[in-house]
């Protein structure tokens, strides 16, 4: 699928956060969740329950008749003059994408911000080709230039100070900047027009499909990505297959959900539906539906609601965990707790099975997701994945570790045994003990005294309940 | 493409087998349990206020215009605070009840034609639309996409004028899109372009227009 072979490690990765990426982390999330609290309170917390109700039953829905919406959506572009291609990998929508753009002699390409694209590395594709392909949402231009990963899907540059930015722009385009967001983001403006007006292609990903019409919908706030899509004479649109809904009634009840969840907005400045060719638009209208993985998530009857996920972002605003580290430490396209259990779905546990235990399982992610995809439920199905393997794959844990866990689970069942290794950890703790305290551990179990001193074994709680079960002395405050 | 054709039946194939698992009895088409109760529009001073009131939240200058000596106020009013220069319209009809170009000639505006080359308006200040629905929960506009009124109208001029007339508001989106939907192209345009990608400041113009006008015009 991917060729990254090296296993996810969150915890190492967690090593390498700033302060200053933890700080503009919670600030972004704070902003985000307290404007997404009032236009809850606005839109009033009961319809609001009933609205992601709604939009749950017809996510799952649509997901029930993916075959039969998917081929409605084909039907109705092809009848509106586009084209529609599959790709079952990253790989396959490569090579359709780079078709496209030779036989148009393609050499400057203008790109909405998109997960997709991300999740495939499609500009790595193109440049490897000779295209230039310009990153147009100021966010993901600026990360672009500074050749790194997207830290937030809704933000992707959340992590950047304006001083940095500044000192990017000053490097890489050489103009005179100064740290002040407006001037910054008039130079991004100045920089892109001409590409808008120039690229031969625009590509995009897609919010939505709405099956009833053949409908791309796309939700930007910048205007870019109604410039991608409008102005270059081919636009070629690239969308996982789990992003189709039913009708325009469900195209309501998503954007009413979307745009409260992302970021508290009531809609996004520019909700832009496009079906097929027009007049006066681009002359080609390409739309690429994209599996890489999404079949085999359907296929598993636990995980499958995860392909119900509209990337809004809120689950990574609420989670403590990603407010401790940002998006980087998930090492992977999509971070916080979908990307927790997306990740590991698309690429394997055996690469990113260590990310579901990134997680203090508190369920506030579930709580918060606007189609309430149960993301707890499917964190621990994908810690018992990579623990002891299923029918998807194998145990992703070494012998060792596996003969460790099964002794012990022997041990901790049976009362004699238990008793024996009791008494065996209090010998054996002797040499190691100071006081009531063991300061320092043999490794593997130094992990936890590297951080704060381990408790030394003292009573003998078995001993005291023998001789003190049927004393009054603890009976005491129990009503009779 | 035979290639392209292989990769369809075997993601079909894939999903198939994959749906037979669903436990849930497939229910088609959508259940009502799926919908939701559209808004209810209020009187209809009262969706007019709200509409001004959201567009202004939006950073949008939002106003209510009564009569022609009101409008060509206005109008003068917006050239002069926004040096507009050259100004380019779609072709509505309606433009005839306000008189606008003769108005914009009158303060010296240069007229372009959207018709010509769409780069050309790139250069232009101020592009003015007419609204086919307004709705007010949002402070939203729709605007069909036609050749008199190209979807670049409202977003290559650094100043986007929308002008709404009164009968045109709805109360909920699920109405604009019962409207427009049969389109091959269409937009919800809500305040200005807007990004708040640097440190989370809130920045207006950043592909699209600088700054939105919305004028309802009785």
């Amino acid at each position: 699928m991917k060729d990254i072979t090296a296993r996810i490690d969150f915890r190492a990765n967690t090593q390498a956060v700033s302060p200053a990426m933890v700080a503009a982390t919670q600030k972004n999330a704070r902003t985000a969740l307290l404007k997404r609290s009032e236009v809850v309170v606005e839109f009033g917390e009961e319809r609001w329950q009933q609205l992601r109700r709604a939009g749950r039953e017809l996510r799952l829905h649509a997901l029930t008749h993916l075959d039969r919406y998917l081929s409605m959506v084909e039907e109705n572009v092809i009848a509106a003059g586009g084209h529609v291609h599959w790709a079952r990998d990253a790989e396959e929508a490569h090579s359709i994408v780079l078709d496209i753009a030779m036989q148009n002699s393609v050499r400057n390409i203008v790109k909405v911000k998109s997960m997709v694209t991300e999740e495939i590395e499609l500009n790595h594709a193109l440049e490897g080709r000779g295209i230039r392909v310009y990153e147009t949402d100021l966010g993901e231009f600026i990360v672009q230039l500074a050749g790194q990963r997207p830290s937030h899907i809704t933000a992707p540059a959340l992590h950047m100070t304006k001083e940095e930015v500044a000192a990017l722009f000053r490097e890489k385009l050489k103009v005179d900047a100064q740290p002040d967001p407006k001037l910054l983001t008039e130079i991004a403006r100045q920089r892109l027009r001409k590409e808008f007006l120039t690229a031969e292609m625009g590509i995009s990903g897609g919010n939505f499909l709405v099956a009833e019409t053949g409908t791309l919908i796309l939700v930007t706030n910048e205007g870019n990505g109604r410039m991608c899509t409008s102005l270059p004479p081919i636009h070629v649109a690239i969308v996982g297959i789990e992003k189709v809904i039913p009708d325009w009634e469900s195209a309501a009840v998503m954007l009413k959900l979307l745009a409260r969840s992302v970021s508290g907005s009531k809609i996004t400045a520019y909700n832009t539906f496009i079906t097929g060719v027009r007049k006066d638009g681009p002359r080609e209208f390409h739309l690429v539906l994209l599996d890489n993985g999404r079949t085999q998530i359907l296929r598993d009857e636990i995980a499958r609601e995860t392909l119900m996920c509209i990337r809004c972002g809120a689950c990574m605003n609420i989670c403590p965990v990603y407010n401790q580290v940002g998006g980087h430490a998930y090492g992977a396209v999509y971070p916080g707790p979908i990307g927790s259990i997306l990740t590991p779905l698309l690429i394997g546990t055996r690469i990113a099975g260590g990310l579901p235990f990134a997680s203090t399982l508190c369920g506030a992610c579930s709580d918060i997701c606007p189609v309430m995809i149960p993301i707890t439920e499917i964190l621990l199905h994908l810690r018992r994945r990579f623990v002891e393997g299923d029918d998807f794959e194998g145990s992703s844990i070494s012998g060792t570790l596996k003969a460790i866990a099964k002794a012990g689970r022997y041990v901790l069942g049976s009362p004699s045994l238990y008793r024996l290794g009791a008494r065996m950890g209090k010998i054996f703790q002797a040499p190691l003990r100071s006081g009531d305290w063991i300061a320092a551990m043999p490794s593997p179990l130094d992990r936890w005294t590297m951080a704060r001193p381990f408790p030394a074994f003292r009573g003998d709680f078995r001993g005291w309940w023998k001789k003190h079960k049927n004393a009054k002395d603890i009976s005491g405050g129990k009503a009779s | 493409m035979s290639k392209g054709k292989s990769a369809r039946e075997e993601i079909f194939a894939k999903m198939r087998l994959a749906l037979e698992s669903f436990s849930s009895s497939p229910i088609y088409p959508l259940p009502a349990s799926a919908k939701f109760e559209p808004r209810v529009a209020g009187g209809s001073d009262e969706e007019i206020e709200k509409m001004l009131r959201e567009v202004t939240r939006l950073s949008g200058h939002a106003r209510r215009i009564q009569g022609r000596a009101e409008f060509a106020g206005a109008l003068g009013n917006l050239v002069k605070t926004e040096e507009v220069r050259t100004a380019a319209l779609s072709d509505h009809p309606r433009y005839a009840d306000y008189g606008i170009v003769d108005l914009l000639k009158s303060f010296g505006v240069a007229i372009l034609s959207p018709d010509e080359d769409k780069r050309r308006l790139e250069d232009c200040d101020l592009g003015i639309t007419i609204a086919d629905a307004a709705l007010p929960e949002t402070g939203t506009i729709l605007l069909r996409t036609t050749q008199g009124q190209p979807d670049v109208l409202s977003l290559l001029p650094r100043v986007h004028l929308a002008l709404v007339a009164p009968e045109t508001l709805l109360a909920d989106i699920h109405d604009a899109f019962a409207m427009a939907k049969a389109d091959r192209h269409f937009v919800l345009v809500s305040g200005s372009s807007r990004t708040a990608d640097i440190e989370k400041v809130l920045t207006l113009g950043v592909h699209g227009p600088k700054s939105f006008h919305l004028w309802i015009c009785d």
